[in-house]
């Protein structure tokens, strides 16, 4: 009898079905989920404000005449939705085999539920799709056939995508670390003699780097290619591929102020037993972040200036300008909040 | 000069509304090494964390050679070496650039051939340019451990520093402890499970049962324990867990 309680309090939600409580990969991803909701309750609610809002933006008579035109032309949704479920699909069955070996639960030898796990994110794309036509449907944004020739576009192209990425061969190995991206310094000959903080401000670089990785990169400069069979030298492939180009220059400076703040608040921490000031903390810290972003903002308005482009120099201009001392904010106040909570 | 290297009293703290440390006082002299033990969530760390100033208490006052960490500015940290848990080392920058980052953080003006000698004894120099996120368990334990020690500090605080060294290299931490602390050159806070080091090397032992100080052990407490007892420490400890869990 104490043995069956035992086995009572430990059965995780009475009211889960068996059929997840017998795959351990899926009942540790549901309460995982439910965990984060129960610690986070304002999740829940934003998450259905933020669904909400998206759906009375579908109700707006623009979206009911974009989704019209690409009911009339459905090659260019077809083959984008295609691409997009073979991609993530070959990303997530080979991330659901890598989880069979360095998980957690890897040693449990139990089954891996690769199909449900894999299959589970897609029913659910198509379902928000499917209903984010249903809106405009309702409301009459959307005629009755093309909102007929989207679900069929949607359905059919997740069916081939999903065929396409599951049974490509993509390499299941371990993704490479985050170091892996970030550049090698070569170290300082008198680095014991006479140390110094310097070394800091590489890690707010390296996080940058690991963020913009060429994988992510890569995304944006696929538009470079989709740009260039219309004409390196027509006006709208010169504009295709400059908005690539700000694409890249924006992702590094995202990513440089994503590294800035997330550093701020580890190094902060790190560094809490030791006597450094505020002043030497947001030096150091900063002054990479901003020669990187000179080094890059330099490109940029040369190369606008090079290319003859008056517009792209009247606008790159000042926007360097505002983003050089947005980023001089951003390294102080977060440099004073991370060291105020950390101390 | 004659205050005690670490002054702990009447501290409380906790996080949100679960209240980890209840009421405890602890005093670390000059010239000693404290082992503070406990089982897994009794407050070990939170009470280590509290030293350091990385974690605020939330009543009581903490006091490093004389200076209150509260409110006094630097100098008790300056007093202060910290092995933070190897998780928490920054894996994007090299071993070398920890170093120097936390060197130059506690305001030295070079790294004392002592540390990089037991760097050597840890054989480690060959790791040093390497990044810690490549580091193993032990590896970044040993880094850890050097850093703690940069600056000669006067309370040197260890958080389970042992685990994962490999058997030479904690033998050579624990000579190298051992040697500064009978020197009087620093003192020793220890959290830790390995009772072999707190019946060979500690001073004295306190014990930290649900976030109070149950019980403190003299060294020649531990002395005649050890002398008295086939599992020395082990039952004696064992012993007086129970004892508390009664009450």
């Amino acid at each position: 009898m104490a043995g069956n309680d035992v086995v009572m309090s430990l059965s995780p939600l009475p009211g889960l079905p068996s059929w997840i409580r017998v795959r351990p990969y899926l009942l540790a991803s549901v309460l995982s989920w439910l965990n984060i909701h129960r610690r986070y309750r304002f999740l829940l609610p934003v998450s259905l404000a933020v669904l909400l809002a998206a759906a009375g933006l579908l109700t707006l008579p623009i979206v009911g005449h974009i989704l019209e035109a690409a009911a009339q032309y459905p090659i260019t949704p077809f083959a984008s939705l295609g691409a997009a479920c073979a991609i993530f699909t070959a990303r997530r069955k080979a991330h659901i085999r890598r989880s069979q070996v360095d998980s957690w639960l890897a040693p449990l030898g139990a089954p891996g539920s690769v199909l449900l796990r894999a299959s589970f994110p897609l029913l659910l794309q198509v379902a928000v799709l499917v209903l984010a036509v249903a809106i405009p449907l309702a409301t009459g944004g959307l005629s009755w056939a093309g909102a007929k020739a989207l679900w069929l576009t949607i359905v059919s192209a997740y069916l081939l995508g999903a065929l396409v990425g599951w049974f490509s061969q993509r390499d299941a190995a371990a993704a490479r670390p985050a170091f892996h991206y970030v550049a090698v310094r070569k170290p300082r000959e008198n680095w014991a003699q006479a140390p110094r903080l310097e070394p800091l401000s590489y890690w707010a670089v390296g996080r940058a780097q690991v963020i913009s990785k060429p994988k992510v990169a890569a995304k944006i400069a696929s538009f470079v290619f989709l740009a260039l069979p219309m004409g390196a030298n027509s006006r709208i492939g010169q504009q295709a591929i400059a908005i690539a180009a700000a694409g890249m220059v924006l992702l590094y400076v995202v990513a440089l102020f994503i590294g800035t703040v997330t550093v701020a608040f580890d190094a902060a921490r790190w560094l809490t037993p030791t006597t450094i000031r505020f002043g030497q903390f947001v030096r150091v810290l900063g002054y990479r972040v901003i020669l990187a972003q000179l080094w890059v903002w330099s490109w940029v308005v040369f190369l606008s200036y090079a290319a003859a482009l008056p517009g792209a120099l009247r606008i790159g201009l000042p926007l360097a300008l505002w983003v050089l001392v947005l980023t001089c904010i951003v390294t102080v106040v977060t440099s004073w909040m991370a060291m105020r909570r950390s101390r | 000069m004659n205050a005690p290297a670490l002054n702990v009293e009447r501290l409380h703290a906790g996080y949100e509304k679960h209240c980890v440390l209840i009421d405890v006082n602890l005093t670390v002299a000059r010239g000693e090494w404290v082992a503070l033990l406990g089982p897994n969530a009794s407050g070990k760390t939170t009470l280590l964390h509290c030293v350091v100033g990385m974690m605020a208490p939330t009543a009581g006052s903490i006091v490093v050679c004389g200076h209150p960490l509260q409110g006094g500015g630097p100098s008790a940290k300056s007093k202060l070496g910290f092995a933070c848990a190897p998780d928490k080392l920054p894996g994007l920058l090299t071993g070398r650039q920890c170093l120097e980052v936390y060197a130059a953080a506690k305001g030295l003006t070079s790294i004392s051939a002592e540390v990089l000698k037991l760097a050597e004894r840890f054989q480690y120099m060959t790791m040093l340019d390497r990044f810690v996120a490549a580091y193993s368990l032990g590896t970044r334990q040993k880094l850890a451990v050097l850093l703690a020690l940069l600056g000669d500090p006067e309370l040197i605080v260890l958080d389970e520093a042992f685990n994962g060294l490999d058997p030479a290299s904690a033998l050579a931490l624990k000579h190298y402890l051992r040697e500064r602390v009978s020197d009087g050159k620093c003192s020793v806070l220890l959290a830790t499970h390995a009772l072999d080091i707190v019946e060979r090397y500690a001073d004295r032992a306190a014990l930290l049962l649900n976030g109070r100080i149950a019980h403190e052990w003299r060294k020649d407490e531990l002395a005649a324990m050890r002398a008295k007892s086939e599992e020395g420490f082990e039952a004696a400890l064992a012993a007086v867990a129970e004892e508390a869990a009664s009450e």
